[in-house]
C-alpha cells in the first residue's frame, strides 16, 4: 500500500435465506446503508480526533456468494482505552482526563456539524496514541444517526448497554435525540479512563439491571473517587451525567474552552 | 444576584422617581420599562439619565409584545402600547404569527426600535404560551426564540440580546413537557445571550400561598437549564421568589410597586373589571420570607423584633407613627432592600440556604401563631412556606440534585 499501514474493514452484509423475504431484503440494504453512512461522514471529517479513511475505497464485493462491503481506515497505533482500564493501568493525570475529554467534545462538534450522533462513545471505541496532536481518536460510526435523513430502522436500542444514554431508553428516542448523548457517553468514558469504575454499571450486572441503573441510578459523583482532581472539572463531568439532557451543559466551545489545560 | 425595577403606572417623577431613588438608594441594580405605561420620551429620558447618573446600571424594555393578541379587543388596556410611540406594536391574531415571514418582520420591527434607544441590552417579543408547552402557542414562541437571533445580526448592533420566553403558570406543570421544550431551545443553532422569563397567572392578585410549588419547581428549572447552557436568565415580574429563582441559576428579578408589577398577568391589558381599591401599605420581612401590613408589623414588632430586617429602610416605618411609611415611594424601596438582603450569592451553597430561610421562617411564623392575639392571617400567613418548601424538594428531583 505505500507509505502508511492502513486497516483493511470488511464488514459482512447477511444475504436472505430467502429472497422473496421482503424484512431479510430490507435489513441487507440497511447493512450496506449503515457502512456508506459511516464512510461518508468520515469522508467529510477534517477533525484529527476521528480516524480518517485510508486508501481504499468503499466497494461491495461478493465472495463465494456472500456479500462484504470493503474499504481501508488509517491504522491508529496504540491501545484503546477499554484494554488499558482492563489493565488497570496507573490512574491518568486531571489534564490527562481533561484532554481526553477535549478531543471527544471536538469529535462530537464535528460530527453534529454534520447533524449526526455517534451514539457509541466508550472506551473502546477511543484509541490512545502518543502523537501530542492526535492523543485521542474516536472510531466507530457504526451506528450513527442522521437527523436530516431517512432513518435506519433497527430493532432495539442501537447501542451498548453500559453506555446507554438514558433518553436511549426512550420508544421515541429518535424525535428528540441530538449531540448532548454523544457528550453523556464522552463523559461515562472519562469517568471510566479517570477511575477505572464505570460511574452506573456494575460488572456483574444482565443487561437488563444495567439499562435500568442506566435510566434511574445518579451516576457516582467523580470527586468520590479522584478527590485529587479539582472540584471544577468533577463538577463539569458530574453534571454531563445528568439523566436529562436539558442539564447537560450544552455549549460546545465552552466546553472545549474548560478542558485547555 | 441583579434586582431589577418591573416598571409600570406611577412611576413618579422628579424627587419621587421610584427608579432614580431605588437605583441611588443602591437596591436595584436596573429597570426593565413597561411600554404600556410609558410614553417613549418618557422612557428615552429615564434611559438617558440612568445612562449619565448610574451607567453601570441595567436598562431594559420589555416591548410587551405578548400582549398584542388582544389588542383586537377595542376595550383592551394596551395604555400607551397601542399610542404612535410604539409603531412596531400592533394587533396580532394567532394565525398570523404561524408564518415565520410575519414572525421575523415583527422581529424586526421591534428590535429596530429598541436599537434606537438607549437600553444596555434589546428584548426579542415573544408570545405566552399557554397551559401547554407543545401547542400552536409553543411553536410560535420557538419561531420568535429561534429567529430573533438571526434578526439581530442583521441589524448590526452589537448589544446583547435577550429573548422573551412567556409561559403559562399551568404549562410549567408538565414536566415532560417543560424537559423536552428545554431541551429543544437549549441547542439552537444561533442563540441569543440570554432569556428574559415570565410566569404567566390568571390574575395579578397574590395568593398567600405565593405560587404553586410545581410552578415554581418549574420556573427554577429553566433558571438552572438555560445557565448550565450558557444563558443569561433575567425574570420579570419574580418579586419575593427572585432568591430561589437566582439560587437556580438566575441572573436577575425584577418587580415594582403595584401587584400588576409583582406578578405577570395579561389579565392587566384586558377589559377592566369593576371595583379595586388602593392596598394597604406592607412591609416585606425577610425573615418571614412575606409581606405583612403595616398594622401586622405595628402589633407584632415589639414582641418579635426580628421580623424587622434591620436595614435602612426600616426607618421609615416608624413604630411612633403606627409602622406608617411617608409614602409609596418609601414601601417600594423597603420591598427591593430586602429582597435584596435575600442574595444568595452570599451565602456558599444557594439551594441549602433557601431551604435554611424557610426553616427559620416557619419557626418565627410558629412562635407568632402561637402568641395570643397575633396570628397572621390572609396573605401574611404562612402558607407560603409549604409551597416554597415543596417548591424545592420537587426542583432538586427534577435538577437532580441531592438537596
Amino acid at each position: 500500500m505505500g507509505g502508511s499501514p492502513e486497516v483493511l474493514k470488511v464488514v459482512s452484509i447477511p444475504a436472505p435465506d430467502d429472497p422473496r423475504d421482503k424484512e431479510q431484503i430490507r435489513f441487507q440494504d440497511e447493512c450496506v446503508a449503515r457502512v456508506r453512512r459511516e464512510v461518508g461522514i468520515l469522508s467529510r471529517c477534517q477533525s484529527p480526533y476521528l480516524v480518517k479513511l485510508a486508501s481504499i475505497p468503499l466497494g461491495e464485493h461478493v465472495v463465494a456468494g456472500y456479500t462484504y462491503s470493503i474499504y481501508s481506515e488509517e491504522f491508529l497505533d496504540g491501545p484503546d482505552l477499554w484494554k488499558s482500564i482492563k489493565q488497570s493501568t496507573p490512574l491518568p493525570s486531571e489534564s490527562e482526563s481533561k484532554e481526553l475529554l477535549r478531543c471527544l467534545v471536538e469529535a462530537v462538534k464535528e460530527i453534529w456539524s454534520m447533524r449526526y450522533i455517534h451514539r457509541d462513545i466508550k472506551p473502546a471505541n477511543v484509541i490512545r496514541l502518543s502523537d501530542p496532536n492526535r492523543p485521542f481518536v474516536l472510531i466507530d460510526l457504526g451506528i450513527a444517526f442522521g437527523l436530516l435523513e431517512t432513518g435506519l430502522t433497527w430493532q432495539g436500542v442501537p447501542c451498548t448497554a453500559r453506555y446507554l444514554a438514558p433518553e436511549m431508553g426512550n420508544p421515541n428516542f429518535r424525535l428528540n435525540l441530538d449531540y448532548r448523548t454523544d457528550l453523556y457517553t464522552s463523559a461515562l468514558t472519562v469517568f471510566e479512563f479517570s477511575t477505572n469504575e464505570h460511574p452506573i454499571a456494575r460488572d456483574n450486572d444482565d443487561d437488563i439491571r444495567t439499562v435500568s441503573r442506566a435510566l434511574h441510578q445518579p451516576a457516582r459523583s467523580l470527586a468520590s473517587l479522584r478527590a485529587d482532581y479539582s472540584p471544577k472539572f468533577c463538577m463539569l463531568i458530574d453534571q454531563l451525567l445528568k439523566k436529562k439532557p436539558a442539564l447537560r451543559p450544552a455549549n460546545l466551545d465552552s466546553l472545549i474552552a474548560q478542558t485547555h489545560l | 444576584m441583579k434586582l431589577y425595577a418591573q416598571q409600570g403606572h406611577g412611576t413618579g417623577s422628579g424627587e419621587n422617581d421610584r427608579i432614580i431613588a431605588g437605583l441611588s438608594a443602591g437596591c436595584i441594580q436596573g429597570v426593565i420599562v413597561s411600554p404600556k405605561d410609558y410614553g417613549v420620551s418618557r422612557a428615552q429620558a429615564l434611559f438617558e439619565q440612568m445612562e449619565s447618573q448610574t451607567p453601570s446600571a441595567d436598562r431594559f424594555f420589555d416591548p410587551q409584545w405578548y400582549a398584542s393578541i388582544l389588542a383586537h379587543d377595542p376595550d383592551s388596556r394596551m395604555g400607551k402600547l397601542g399610542s404612535e410611540d410604539y409603531p412596531f406594536f400592533d394587533a396580532r391574531r394567532r394565525s398570523q404569527l404561524e408564518s415565520e415571514s410575519r414572525v421575523r418582520a415583527d422581529l424586526e420591527a421591534c428590535l429596530r426600535f429598541q436599537a434606537g434607544l438607549s437600553v444596555t441590552a434589546v428584548i426579542a417579543p415573544g408570545i405566552v404560551i399557554r397551559q401547554r408547552f407543545n401547542s400552536i402557542e409553543g411553536v410560535i414562541a420557538k419561531s420568535f426564540i429561534r429567529n430573533a437571533t438571526d434578526v439581530w445580526s442583521s441589524i448590526g448592533d452589537d448589544r446583547p440580546l435577550y429573548v422573551t420566553l412567556a409561559i403559562d403558570a399551568e404549562a410549567l406543570q408538565d414536566r415532560h413537557e417543560l424537559e423536552e421544550f428545554l431541551s429543544e431551545i437549549t441547542v439552537m443553532d444561533s442563540s441569543p445571550d440570554g432569556f428574559y422569563v415570565l410566569v404567566h397567572h390568571l390574575t395579578s392578585e397574590i395568593e398567600p400561598e405565593l405560587v404553586d410549588p410545581r410552578t415554581l419547581a418549574g420556573w427554577m428549572f429553566i433558571n438552572h437549564s438555560l445557565n448550565l447552557n450558557g444563558f443569561q436568565v433575567i425574570n420579570g415580574y419574580s418579586d419575593i421568589l427572585t432568591p430561589f429563582l437566582a439560587a437556580a441559576g438566575g441572573s436577575a428579578g425584577a418587580t415594582g410597586w403595584w401587584n400588576t408589577q409583582k406578578k405577570f398577568s395579561l389579565n392587566r391589558f384586558s377589559p377592566p373589571t369593576p371595583g379595586g381599591r388602593r392596598p394597604v401599605y406592607r412591609y416585606l420581612s425577610a425573615k418571614l420570607l412575606n409581606s405583612i401590613r403595616i398594622d401586622e408589623l405595628q402589633l407584632l414588632r415589639q414582641s418579635f423584633p426580628e421580623i424587622l430586617n434591620d436595614l435602612p429602610s426600616d426607618n421609615s416605618y416608624d413604630a411612633q407613627n403606627g409602622s406608617l411609611p411617608d409614602n409609596q415611594l418609601v414601601e417600594v424601596l423597603q420591598t427591593w432592600e430586602a429582597i435584596a438582603s435575600l442574595d444568595p450569592d452570599t451565602a456558599p451553597v444557594p439551594l441549602i440556604a433557601c431551604k435554611s430561610r424557610i426553616g427559620v421562617a416557619q419557626d418565627l411564623y410558629d412562635r407568632i401563631n402561637l402568641a395570643p392575639g397575633m396570628r397572621l392571617t390572609g396573605r401574611s400567613n404562612g402558607d407560603h412556606l409549604q409551597s416554597l418548601q415543596t417548591a424545592l424538594q420537587l426542583f432538586a428531583e427534577l435538577a437532580e440534585i441531592d438537596l
